[in-house]
């Protein structure tokens, strides 16, 4: 997995045979996306004002910290491995999650990236 | 509405290890094995539990011959015996046994065979954990699961509405309690009646072929997280009909787990009991002008596209060469005989056009239509009042041409199966198997003979009504791993389709009357010497 220049974040939850990914991405203009395992392209979610960036930027650093491992494992022959690429404070972290593994970090910064944008509607 | 979108379903990935599978565990242990040596004579033993001979304790066994490389030959008929069959019998049930029988020891299920009733139960313990698409955190939806991103989408799309509306329809994305438990009955009915009871099996060895095995396919379903002796644990997440994890670019999905009849997971939306509603790969539309019988660019790509995904390998063994028909149609303006007319040519032009797409090579794209392709001109018959776009369309259509129904292609997966579908245009796998690729259960396939003694052709990747391809229709194949569970667990090889022969006459006590089964007509061939 690769992340492009000027991403903050990139989940890919890949299916290892037929190589289906589903994938979300943070890109540094604050643009919030989702590739879908039947779609091509990238497809707009939202976009983060730069005020909401600032917080994103805190919860993937707060995300690090303690540092993340660079791999989890719970059990083998599980269906889906997801990779994360987070920019951080101390640089680009790659971590690769296999056999339904849970890493509570993750799963917080997770819900937590979805509670900050203010979509106007509340 | 067009069926041809792109879409891409579900696989299972599947290991390509081989691992040598557990010691010899056909229920005639070494110890069983001795008593009945010292009472029949190890000829008869030998006979008796599958014409293997006696092994050592603990040499690890296929669980199904593989035939020889080249054209699968019928394997020689072993001497008769009818008190070796009639042993085998009176031993009464084999089982229950965990087996593993997908390549790798994926797959997993309980596997027990009751000679006197014929039949082989197919019993599989499921783990139902029930969870909320998208769940409320201070009045906005959030997708609470990592592994499913494509929710983030959906809970994005909630969040645009205004709370109100919010609140009212996140209820559709999560479980009430009361919806459990016919959720399960829904499912356990719904596996048992699309996988059990397909074929039936028999040994082809002679005087033993009355012994059968009808399966029955048993899903003990509960809910919660795995517990002991569970072969699978599904994760079902809720949607409202119309809907499914494929909707918001998520999967259904099956893992094989590691190498235990007890670790496999899976992934299902709570509609994949239904046809699925997002894609129909077996129903292509091509749309025509008012009047007009000439294809669009639009037509002839979507043509040349359904050409080269439902081409298939129809050279290879085991190749399932699809049949499909052009469903033509016209509106309903105009006299009926115009319209009958203009369906038949726009049939006609894709017939045609059919003929003319080219693959890579320049060779036809798709082969055989005279014999692959009929047409079924409907003029204006079920039309729309009017001149409705919808209605001016042919339709290829594959077998029944019916949606898939996900949860059915899972468990195959869970039962060991691999996909058979292929990477083409019109149904992507980005990294999953090319048309003509052998698939995992090839070899379990081309282990298993049809009544008259000749070997399966073998299961090949291609785009069909298959239920592990792109549609819903069990074959042959399909009981390879069936097959393969009851030959481990009685140790006698020679189980082949078809059902159970009737017993020769001058024998002992036959076997309880199997459902559906009946014998063949006439006496049955007279039984040799020993």
């Amino acid at each position: 997995v690769t992340a492009e220049i000027g991403e903050l974040l990139l989940l890919e939850n890949v299916e290892p045979r037929s190589g289906m990914v589903s994938a979300l991405r943070i890109r540094a203009d604050g643009t919030f996306e989702s590739k879908g395992a039947n779609r091509e392209d990238w497809e707009e979610l939202y976009r983060f004002t730069p005020q909401e960036l600032e917080e994103v930027r805190t919860a993937l650093a707060e995300a690090d910290d303690p540092p993340l491992s660079l791999r989890y494992e719970a059990r083998p022959g599980a269906a889906v491995t997801q990779r994360w690429v987070l920019e951080t404070p101390r640089g680009e972290v790659r971590v690769q999650i296999s056999g339904g593994a849970k890493v509570p970090a993750l799963e917080h910064l997770f819900q937590r990236l979805q509670l900050v944008h203010d979509f106007g509607t509340d | 509405v067009s069926e041809h979108e792109y879409a891409r379903p579900e696989r299972a990935p599947v290991d390509e290890g081989e691992r040598p599978r557990p010691a010899d565990t056909m229920p005639w242990g070494p110890a069983a094995l001795l008593a009945l040596q010292q009472s029949i004579g190890n000829a008869r033993v030998s006979r008796a539990v599958g014409g293997r001979g006696l092994r050592r304790q603990g040499t690890p066994a296929p669980a199904t011959p593989v035939p020889a490389t080249g054209t699968p030959t019928p394997a020689p008929m072993p001497a008769g015996d009818l008190a070796g069959a009639q042993t085998f019998v009176d031993h009464g049930v084999y089982g229950p046994q965990d087996v593993t029988p997908g390549q790798g020891n994926t797959g997993g299920f309980e596997a027990k065979y009751d000679p006197r009733a014929g039949q082989l139960d197919v019993t599989m313990r499921v783990a139902v954990n029930f969870k909320d698409s998208v769940t409320l955190s201070g009045g906005r939806a959030v997708a609470t699961d990592t592994s499913q991103a494509g929710l983030v989408t959906l809970a994005t799309r909630l969040n645009r509405l205004p709370r109100a509306r919010r609140a009212a329809l996140i209820g559709r994305y999560q479980w009430s309690p009361t919806e459990f438990q016919p959720w399960r009955d829904k499912l356990t009915g719904l596996i048992s009646s699309k996988w059990g009871g397909q074929f039936e099996f028999h040994v082809r060895r002679q005087d033993w072929e009355w012994i059968g095995a009808h399966v029955n396919v048993n899903i003990v379903a509960h809910d919660g997280a795995r517990q002991g002796g569970d072969h699978l644990e599904v994760t079902n997440y809720k949607f409202p009909t119309g809907e499914n994890l494929y909707t918001f670019g998520d999967f259904s999905v099956t893992g094989p787990g590691g190498s235990s009849a007890t670790d496999q997971t899976m992934t299902l939306a709570s509609t994949d009991l239904d046809p699925r509603p997002d894609v129909n790969f077996l129903r292509t539309s091509i749309f025509f002008a008012t009047g007009s019988a000439t294809l669009d660019a639009t037509g002839k790509q979507t043509i040349s596209d359904w050409a080269k995904t439902f081409q298939g390998a129809p050279t290879a063994a085991g190749s399932r060469k699809l049949t499909a028909t052009l469903e033509a149609h016209a509106s309903s303006i105009g006299t009926a005989e115009g319209n009958q007319q203009l369906s038949q040519q726009r049939a006609d032009a894709v017939r045609a056009e059919l003929g003319n797409v080219k693959d890579s090579t320049g060779s036809p794209a798709f082969t055989d239509i005279a014999t692959r392709i009929s047409d079924d001109a409907q003029g204006a018959a079920g039309a729309a009042p009017g001149n409705v776009a919808s209605d001016r369309r042919v339709d290829i259509t594959v077998g029944a041409g019916d949606r898939q129904v996900l949860a059915v292609h899972e468990f195959g997966h869970a039962f060991g199966l691999d996909d058979e579908y292929a990477n083409t245009p019109l149904v992507s796998s980005p990294s999953g198997h090319a048309v003509g690729d052998r698939v995992s259960h090839d070899t379990a396939t081309t282990a298993m003979e049809d009544d008259s003694g000749q070997h399966l052709g073998g299961a090949v990747a291609e785009n069909t009504d298959n239920i592990m391809s792109v549609g819903n229709v069990v074959h042959e194949q399909h009981y390879s791993m069936f097959h393969s569970a009851l030959a481990t667990i009685t140790g006698v090889a020679e189980w082949a389709l078809g059902p159970p022969h009737a017993k020769p006459s001058g024998s002992t006590p036959t076997p309880a009357p199997v459902p559906g089964v009946t014998p063949p007509p006439g006496p049955p061939p007279p039984a040799p010497g020993p």
